[in-house]
């Protein structure tokens, strides 16, 4: 996607995150080559230089690795019938016995990353795998150059004695944006678990800061919520947050608000709806035009105009309309979703009477 | 993707009519005997590993792994293990083979090892058998460590006595929420049924409803850590009672003194049933110097009553307990806030606090 300043007077200008890179910081300094040795591979996200981030929930860290990906030579659009069955095979095992932890796209390459976990006997196995011109290959982290950061487990408090071993904070989605990387999680005790924001280049001397995320149901319940899903976007030079809780769906607000120190509370600007998890939300500039996509475990692809959602004054009342227009855009049950290039989205379709994930290509103009 | 891992030797030869392929469970290799002079690139271009009894292998992927030369035994050794139960399709390319012109395809299946069941649900809590109807959470605990990934479809909801399925009781989400030890799930009622206001909440309402009964169910064929199911299924009953939408109150909770000199219990008495995870993570005691006093933690009477032995004697000084304002109830209200606040109800109102500390009494006693 490219930056379309020539329109940038009269159209509303979108970036996703990890194209923009800090031209003044060495990103890669400080990275050490070598294996991560990370115990856990769950959530993935590219930022710039070919800088992949890693949420490790196990381990409790985030890592960034250089892949030292080559740009694709070939134009062809990755479609893959049973991918779930081809990692199983490679891992060598049944395909129940792994999951897709996530997908992310390498801005630079275009090449495709997959985090893949294998479940078998007593052992558990993680992987990272990358789809480019040269077929579906693992990506091995026996030599890598990378650098890692520990995630907090706990907000700060007065007395530094909360860390307790049965608490868990589970990474759900990662992004790196404006010179950091931002985390959202689960904890399995309280409910109000925050995001998490991680200076990058890591520091060790830096701290993480959790923000405390709320939201508001038409101006009248509010409640301490955790956000599950979000995917940060810049609009007219400033950074927003397009977030899924929990608890409910749709909220925007902004970057400049995440602080430690401020309440946060989200817009609501749509509800996708009842016994429905959202899955993974892009954004994407096509024809001139920003669009958000929100991939639904059981509901249709929800597009919004990224016009009508920051315009979107926050649902006030309970409404048929459920807040910001919206289409249905039918494509089956989506496990992820990725922006791929100026004309294309990558989605992993769950075929739940075979039990298989499918890798489709999916073409701007058909969404 | 197959490492070499000894140095070139001469020239190839593996004779068809002696090579002999089988496994070793101890070392996690396929082995292959029979093998004379060796030129061990060609083996690594000749030789090829898939999972499964394949008939056709043309574009399936080849199992990742290792490949080592032990004198005239090679090991090939799958980098994300070898699985018991399972078969492994080895072909050897003729390009190897004296004497032969085919290539040759032998199928190695590694025997199911006898896994004894011995997990079992230990507790589910709430353990009281009156649950209110915006319950937030329960916690299912095992006897042995669970394997990840399929928890949403061994637990059922019913309501009683006419059995029917509630299938939208709770939030089922690609992350599962377990202890680090992974004997204890957190899951979550839908909070988006619970949180006032928003869509699920006014589509399809609580997921509990008061009077009503309930029976939770988790299935006996849930795989352990080990691969083995459960010695048995699990079943607790409850029924429903109104809302709970008040916090709980440190003011109102009975606290016993313990005297000094003894090992006497200090108990505190919430006068309501108060999550179980939070009731482990969330109070500790400190001494003058501040430093947390260790002890043993018994959760009784419901989860109503935390109890805490020192393991050593009570002195006669200054004991705080501190309770982190994330303690949370059934419903999530925690220290500090309800789940969801009314943000027109003056009594509402968030406290501003992390923490509550509470002064124990050592008693004194009256000889």
């Amino acid at each position: 996607m490219k930056l379309r300043t020539t329109l940038s007077l009269i159209v509303t200008l979108w970036v996703t995150t990890g194209l923009i890179a800090n031209d003044t910081k060495d990103l890669k300094a400080g990275f050490v080559v070598g294996n991560p040795e990370m115990n856990s591979i769950k959530a993935i996200a590219f930022g710039p230089e070919n800088i992949l981030f890693v949420g490790d929930n196990t381990g409790r860290s985030l890592y960034a690795i250089d892949v030292k990906d080559s740009r694709r030579t070939t134009t062809k659009a990755f479609n893959m019938a049973g991918l779930n069955e081809k990692l199983a095979a490679a891992m060598g095992a049944f395909k129940d016995d792994i999951t897709i932890q996530d997908m992310a796209v390498n801005p630079l390459s275009k090449n495709v990353f997959f985090a893949v976990s294998k479940e078998r006997g007593n052992e558990t196995h993680y992987a990272l795998f990358r789809l480019g011109d040269d077929g579906l290959r693992e990506f091995s982290l026996e030599e890598v150059s990378h650098s890692k950061m520990a995630i907090a487990n706990s907000p700060t408090t007065k007395h530094k004695i909360w860390n307790r071993p049965s608490r868990t904070y589970t990474v759900t989605d990662l992004h790196y944006a404006n010179g950091e990387v931002i985390v959202a999680g689960l904890s399995n005790e309280e409910f109000s678990s925050g995001l998490r924001r991680v200076p990058f280049p890591f520091n060790e001397k830096m701290v993480t800061t959790g923000i405390q995320v709320y939201h508001v149901t038409h101006g009248t319940n509010e409640t301490h919520a955790p956000i599950h899903r979000f995917l940060p976007v810049k609009l007219e030079n400033q950074w927003h947050v397009v977030a899924g809780y929990m608890c409910t769906p749709l909220v925007t607000f902004k970057m400049s608000e995440l602080n430690g120190n401020k309440k946060l509370v989200g817009k609501t600007v749509a509800e996708i709806g009842a016994g429905n998890t959202p899955t993974g939300i892009i954004s994407y500039n096509y024809q001139g035009n920003d669009y958000v996509l929100v991939g639904n475990n059981v509901h249709p692809l929800t597009k919004i105009s990224g016009k009508d959602l920051f315009n979107a004054k926050a649902i006030k009342a309970p409404s048929r309309d459920r807040g910001v227009k919206k289409e249905n855009v039918k494509m089956g049950s989506i496990s992820h979703i990725a922006d791929y290039d100026e004309e294309h989205i990558l989605l992993i379709i769950r075929d739940k009477n075979k039990g298989t994930y499918n890798l489709k290509t999916v073409a701007k103009s058909e969404i | 993707m197959v490492h070499i891992l000894v140095s070139l030797i001469s020239l190839i030869s593996i004779d068809r009519a002696t090579v002999e392929i089988t496994y070793s469970v101890d070392s996690k290799s396929i082995v292959i005997e029979g093998i004379s002079t060796v030129d061990f690139q060609k083996i690594e271009n000749g030789i090829a590993f898939y999972f499964g009894d394949l008939t056709e292998v043309s574009d399936h992927p080849q199992i990742i792994g290792g490949l080592e030369l032990k004198g005239h035994v090679l090991h090939f050794k799958p980098k994300y293990g070898l699985n018991p139960g399972s078969s492994y399709t080895v072909i050897v390319s003729h390009s190897l083979l004296m004497q032969s012109k085919r290539d040759f395809k032998s199928v190695i299946t590694i025997p199911d090892r006898v896994i004894q069941s011995k997990a079992y649900v230990q507790n589910v809590y709430p353990s009281a058998s009156e649950l209110p109807m915006n319950q937030l959470k329960l916690y299912i605990e095992f006897s042995a460590p669970m394997r990840m990934g399929n928890a949403y479809k061994h637990i059922r909801l019913y309501k009683m006595p006419e059995e029917k399925l509630e299938d939208e009781a709770f939030l089922t989400m690609p992350e599962e929420l377990w202890d680090p030890e992974r004997k204890r799930l957190t899951i979550f009622f839908d909070p988006g049924r619970i949180k006032r206001g928003v869509q699920p909440n006014l589509q399809l309402g609580l997921p509990l409803v008061q009077g009503n009964r309930y029976k939770l169910v988790v299935d006996k064929d849930w795989l352990d850590a080990n691969g083995a199911i459960l010695v048995e299924g699990f079943e607790k009953e409850f029924e429903v009672v109104g809302v709970d939408r008040q916090s709980p109150d440190p003011q109102t909770w009975d606290i016993t003194s313990p005297t000094p000199g003894t090992r006497e219990t200090l108990t505190i008495d919430f006068k309501e049933p108060i999550d179980f995870g939070l009731l482990n993570s969330a109070i500790v005691l400190i001494n003058e110097q501040e430093e947390v006093v260790s002890g043993e933690i018994a959760i009784t009477d419901s989860e109503q009553k935390w109890n805490f032995i020192p393991h050593k004697n009570w002195k006669m000084e200054e004991y705080n307990l501190v309770i982190n304002a994330w303690l949370e109830d059934l419903a999530g209200n925690n220290l500090k806030r309800k789940f969801d606040v009314d943000l027109n109800d003056p009594k509402d109102t968030p406290k501003n606090l992390t923490e509550v500390i509470i002064p124990i009494q050592i008693s004194v006693q009256n000889n």
